[in-house]
Formats: structure tokens, C-alpha cells, sequence
């Protein structure tokens, strides 16, 4: 048996049983990263001391019997837009290439209380932008199943990592996707939460009214565990929200019946790869088979989906990239120590222009044009009146059905710098899962056929805070079907 | 829809929606240095990007509120209670450099005539006499 092949639900029955223990179960992940992380580049910063001491305290942990939770003893690595107290944190910017955080996010403080094992840091598209992993300013990530290939961003690395089985389980953070994509391209279960539903606190912004962070694993059931351990109110985030947090585990479900399912329209109308329309329609039929009653829906304003994410997404991200100045914390150019002398607009010329990178430097222009004057009421305002109406067109279809079924992409991941001269090509990847953030859902990727050897995923999506009756359908999808078993060739002994 | 045919790409000779002199104004605003091949490229890119972006005013929203304007119904603040926070030495571990429990920043103001005096302690005392701007 190799470890590092494990779900989350089967190591804890392992480690709860005395058969293994938590360090053998993070050696084999070490093992696991040395093995084919060369190959796949999902990590910015392994932590083997760290990961290994907090190893064998879940060791003792388990040992006792006290405060054991199905996390325990469980390594689990994270995207690097978390803060992680003593652990490197650079969202894979040149900004912040040498910054360690003194404090952790509240989600990480919450897995370490659960006692899961942190072994290290997820390449990411520099501060979340991106759909490919391509922005990272150290290196691309590469798609398991198929090296040439992207696999999906921002979070690639997150999703590659638990894909390669670099890791039982990943958080990433999904501010238009950034979670479903990578997870749909690399075959593995993903999660966009409600906003508000898990705290932000310690999450290095990219849009605030967007940004939601969630789990990669390789099933639902998982999915439920680590939400269990992560969701709830938080009172240094004022947005976390104070509903109640479920048992999600007990939500899953094996049928269907009574279960009402929405294909809206637009998201099905034209332009789906052949491959991917088939999963698809499979899928669909599978979840009839299980007892689901489909319908199709409309949601009018999808067309309004990218620019209206886009515009938001840049005027914000624009005002929390204001306090990268070489000031307080992250890079300041020229360096302190070096005879030149500048005054301190020039420092932040030049650290800005030396910390960020392309990408970066297009969205944070885009979003000052969107919020300047002259142009504030026909980009910026405007896009927030469509979004208004973007909400109401999920509030309107969730009055007919419980759920919706819809793509991740129009196509199955595409091929490293297939697109990254094309910024517009690149930001209308993203169609099928930008709707979600502005309008106030939440989602779940789950994979759902092969096109031509890549995984093709699936999104199952609920009005805010319906993240059990999701999992429930998830849940009832997988224990029907086999796609979420599958596992990329990579490494030795397959 | 498929990406080809939401795409309306701008020509090369098409006038373009962000011309350089704006990029460059824009770049200052959020203090960036470019370089004019940077100003170029940024101005064709994000021409071609506002261009897409401009379908949304054919959404009519007469009468429809703004998202971000509609009040705050989840927001909620703890109570205003004094309590520990980060100990300095946290704080000042990532400053690029630190004297005596402060963060050093660089001359903010002209310091050249009078009126340096206040603020030189403030700033980089070393360096404050050389600073030109």
C-alpha cells in the first residue's frame, strides 16, 4: 500500500486504528514531493522539520485518544496566499519572495488545532491572477496527466499537488475559479464556498467581496471534513458569516430522489468541446439515473459575467496591491544597504515595478482605469448594477430547482503558453465560473469523464450557504460512479 | 458562447480605447514604473480588453441598485474591547529596516531648507542631507 495514495477518510481509519502512524503517513507525502515534484513543480516551500514535528505530536495525539478529529495526523499542503506563522508566504510574487508571516490564518490556525500536518506551500498565479499557473514569478506548475499541459489557475498548484498525491489534502482560494478550474483540469474535487462562509482572516487579498477559500480533494466525502474544520464565524473577518456550520459529513447522500437539478441554458447553448459536452450530458444522465428530476434554466446575464468580474475584480485587487511599498514589510528597491539614495515615490516606482509582475501590473492599470474619474460610472459602477442583476438571475433559478449542473470550462486544460500572450483569451477560460463570486453562490468541481486522457469536471451549484445540500449531491454522484478514483500515471509503481 | 466569438479584436490601426499617455498617467497614479515599450504593449492589451468590456452598456439598469451600494446585512463587528495584539518585534521582523521599536522610511518631504529639522528624525537621518527631491 502506498500512503500518499489515501484518501483523508481512509488514513484517519488507519491512524485512529494504530496501523499507521502520522509520521510514516507525512514521510511517505515527503517521499511522494522528492519523487515527482521535479516533474510537476506544485511547491514553492516544503517544510519537512516542521511537518515532521507536528507529525509526531499528532502521533501523541492519537496515541491518547484526546482531541482526535478525522484531520489529525493528516498532511495537507496549502496555496502560498496564506499566512503561515514562521512559514514563507510570497503568493508567488517577487514582492514577496522573502516574506514570513509572524501569524497564521485563521484557517490554517484551525487545521493545526484539528492537528493535520502542514507540509508546505502551493505555487499559485502571482496574488490569484490567472488561469493557468502560468504568472507565478518563480515557475509554471505542471498538469499531472499531462506534463505539456496547465493545470488551471490561480490555484494550480494546489490542485496539481493533490492530484500527484503530493498531499490528501490542499486549501486553496477561489476568487473567480481560482479553485474550480484547476480542480476540473486536474481531476480532483474542489470546493468555492459561500462567500463569508469560511473566514478570510490571514488570506493575502486579491478581491475582497470575492475571495472564498476551499478544499482540493479526491472525493466529497473529504471535501466535508476539511469544511468541517475550516467553516464558521471568525470575529477578526466582519464578513465570516454566523450561521451555523453543519455536520457537512452527515449531509451525503446516495440517491437522488426528490432532488430537483437546473441546466442553465447558456452555460450549454455552444462553444463546449466535444469531449466535454458529452461528460457532461453522461453526468447528467447519471444523475437522473439516481433519482435528480433535471430542468433546464435560464440565466440571462451570464454574457455580462467575465466584464463584470473582471472590472470589479481589478478595481479592488488594485486597492489591496497599494500596500506592497517597500516600506513595511516584501521587497524594497533599490536596496536599503546600496549607496543610491531615492526619495520615497521613487522607491515605490521602482520596488513596484520590480516586485510585480506582468499580469499583475495589467490589473491593477485596469482597475485604476475602472475607478477613475470619467470612466467610474460607465466600467466600475456599471459593473456593479449588472452584478446586481447577475445575483438575482441564481436567486430566480434557485426558486425552481435545488441546484445547478453546469461546466467548469469550455475545454479540458490546455497547453502551457497555448495562451499566455493573449490576456483576453486568457480571462475567457475562465466563462463557466466567474458568475459564482459576483453572484453570491457556492460551488463544487467534481470530476466527471476523461477527453482525450484529461480530466473533465463538473460543477454543482448551490444558493449561498447550501454547501450540504451540494455535498449531498456530490456524494450521491460519486458513490455512483467511478471518476473521482481515477489517478494520473506519474512516479514509479503504477 | 465560444471565445472566438465574443472576441472583437482592436486592429493595430484602430485608434485605441487607452492610449499611452494615459497608460503612463495611470502607471503614476499607482506609483509603477514603465518602460515606453511597457507603455505600448500595456496600452494595446488593455484597449483590447476595455473593448470587450464595453458589451455592458448594453444592459439597461434603470432603477437597478448598485451591488456594492445595497446595505451590509452580514457585517458584523466584535465588540470594542482592547485586547493583545501583535507584539512588536512580530511587526517589525518583516520591515525592510527598523531603528528603535520604528519603522525607517525614506525622506517623504523636501528636507533641503529649513523645516528638515522635525523631520529628519523621522526619516533617514544618514541620507536626509543628500536627498535631492
Amino acid at each position: 500500500m502506498n500512503l500518499h495514495e489515501l484518501t483523508v477518510h481512509e488514513a484517519h481509519v488507519l491512524l485512529q486504528g494504530g496501523e499507521i502512524t502520522a509520521v510514516e503517513l507525512t514521510q511517505a507525502v515527503l517521499d511522494r514531493i522528492r519523487e515527482v515534484d521535479p516533474q510537476i513543480r506544485a511547491y514553492v516551500t516544503v517544510c519537512e522539520e516542521d511537518a515532521l514535528r507536528e507529525a509526531a505530536a499528532a502521533d501523541d495525539r492519537l496515541r491518547s485518544g484526546d482531541g482526535v478529529t478525522p484531520l489529525t495526523g493528516v498532511p495537507y499542503g496549502v496555496k502560498d496566499c496564506l499566512s503561515t506563522n514562521g512559514v514563507r508566504t510570497t503568493c508567488s510574487s517577487r514582492i514577496l519572495e522573502d516574506y514570513v508571516p509572524r501569524y497564521d490564518a485563521t484557517v490554517i490556525q484551525r487545521l493545526r488545532d484539528a492537528g493535520a500536518v502542514l507540509v508546505g506551500k502551493h505555487n499559485m498565479d502571482e496574488f490569484g491572477m490567472g488561469s493557468s499557473c502560468e504568472n507565478s514569478a518563480f515557475f509554471a506548475t505542471h498538469n499531472p496527466w499531462d506534463l505539456d499541459c496547465v493545470p488551471g489557475g490561480s490555484s494550480g498548484g494546489s490542485a496539481a499537488a493533490v492530484a500527484a498525491e503530493m498531499g490528501l489534502f490542499a486549501l486553496g482560494e477561489d476568487t473567480g475559479g481560482s479553485v474550480r478550474m484547476p480542480a476540473g483540469f486536474c481531476g480532483v474535487t474542489g470546493l468555492k464556498p459561500t462567500y463569508g462562509r469560511v473566514s478570510r482572516y490571514g488570506l493575502i487579498a486579491l478581491a475582497s467581496s470575492f475571495d472564498s477559500i476551499g478544499p482540493f480533494t479526491h472525493d466529497v466525502r473529504d471535501a466535508a471534513l476539511v469544511l468541517n474544520a475550516i467553516a464558521g464565524r471568525d470575529p477578526r473577518d466582519s464578513t465570516s458569516v454566523a450561521a451555523p456550520v453543519p455536520d457537512y459529513a452527515v449531509a451525503l447522500r446516495t440517491d437522488l430522489r426528490g432532488v430537483k437539478l437546473g441546466l442553465p441554458v447558456e452555460y450549454f447553448a455552444r462553444g463546449l468541446e466535444p469531449g466535454v459536452e458529452a461528460a457532461l450530458r453522461q453526468a447528467v444522465a447519471e444523475l437522473e439515473g439516481l433519482g435528480a428530476e433535471v430542468h433546464e434554466v435560464s440565466l440571462p446575464h451570464t454574457a455580462y459575467a467575465i466584464p463584470i468580474y473582471y472590472l470589479i475584480l481589478t478595481a479592488e485587487a488594485s486597492a489591496n496591491l497599494a500596500r506592497f511599498d517597500g516600506v513595511r514589510f516584501g521587497l524594497s528597491y533599490p536596496p536599503l544597504d546600496s549607496p543610491e539614495v531615492v526619495d520615497i515615490i521613487e522607491r515605490y516606482l521602482q520596488t513596484r515595478e520590480r516586485g510585480f509582475g506582468d499580469e499583475v501590473k495589467r490589473r491593477i492599470m485596469l482597475g485604476t482605469f475602472a475607478l477613475s474619474a470619467g470612466y467610474y460610472d460607465a466600467y466600475y459602477l456599471q459593473a456593479q448594477r449588472v452584478r446586481t442583476l447577475l445575483r438575482q438571475d441564481f436567486e430566480r433559478a434557485f426558486e425552481q430547482v435545488d441546484a445547478l449542473i453546469a461546466p467548469i470550462s469550455p475545454t479540458p486544460a490546455f497547453r502551457l503558453g497555448e495562451k499566455i500572450d493573449d490576456p483576453l483569451q486568457m480571462y475567457l477560460s475562465d466563462i463557466h465560473v466567474v458568475a459564482a463570486n459576483p453572484g453570491g453562490v457556492c460551488s463544487l468541481a467534481v470530476p466527471c469523464g476523461l477527453s482525450e486522457g484529461l480530466p473533465v469536471g463538473m460543477q454543482i451549484v448551490g444558493p449561498p450557504l447550501a454547501e450540504a445540500e451540494i455535498f449531498g449531491i456530490g456524494a450521491a454522484y460519486q458513490a455512483a460512479t467511478e471518476w473521482h478514483t481515477a489517478r494520473p500515471a506519474i512516479g514509479a509503481a503504477r | 458562447m465560444t471565445p472566438e466569438e465574443t472576441t472583437r479584436p482592436v486592429s493595430p490601426q484602430q485608434e485605441r480605447l487607452i492610449d499611452q499617455d494615459q497608460v503612463r498617467h495611470i502607471a503614476y497614479l499607482i506609483r509603477l514604473a514603465l518602460t515606453d515599450e511597457e507603455a505600448d504593449t500595456f496600452s494595446r492589451q488593455l484597449s483590447t480588453i476595455v473593448d470587450y468590456f464595453d458589451r455592458l452598456a448594453e444592459v439597461d439598469v434603470a432603477g437597478v441598485p448598485a451591488y456594492h451600494q445595497q446595505p451590509m446585512r452580514r457585517a458584523q463587528l466584535r465588540p470594542d474591547v482592547a485586547q493583545p495584539s501583535m507584539a512588536r518585534d512580530d511587526f517589525l521582523a518583516n520591515a525592510p529596516q527598523h531603528q528603535d521599536g520604528y519603522i525607517r522610511v525614506p525622506v517623504v518631504l523636501d528636507v533641503a531648507d529649513d523645516g528638515g529639522e522635525t523631520l529628519s528624525a523621522a526619516t533617514d537621518e544618514g541620507r536626509s542631507g543628500d536627498e535631492s527631491a
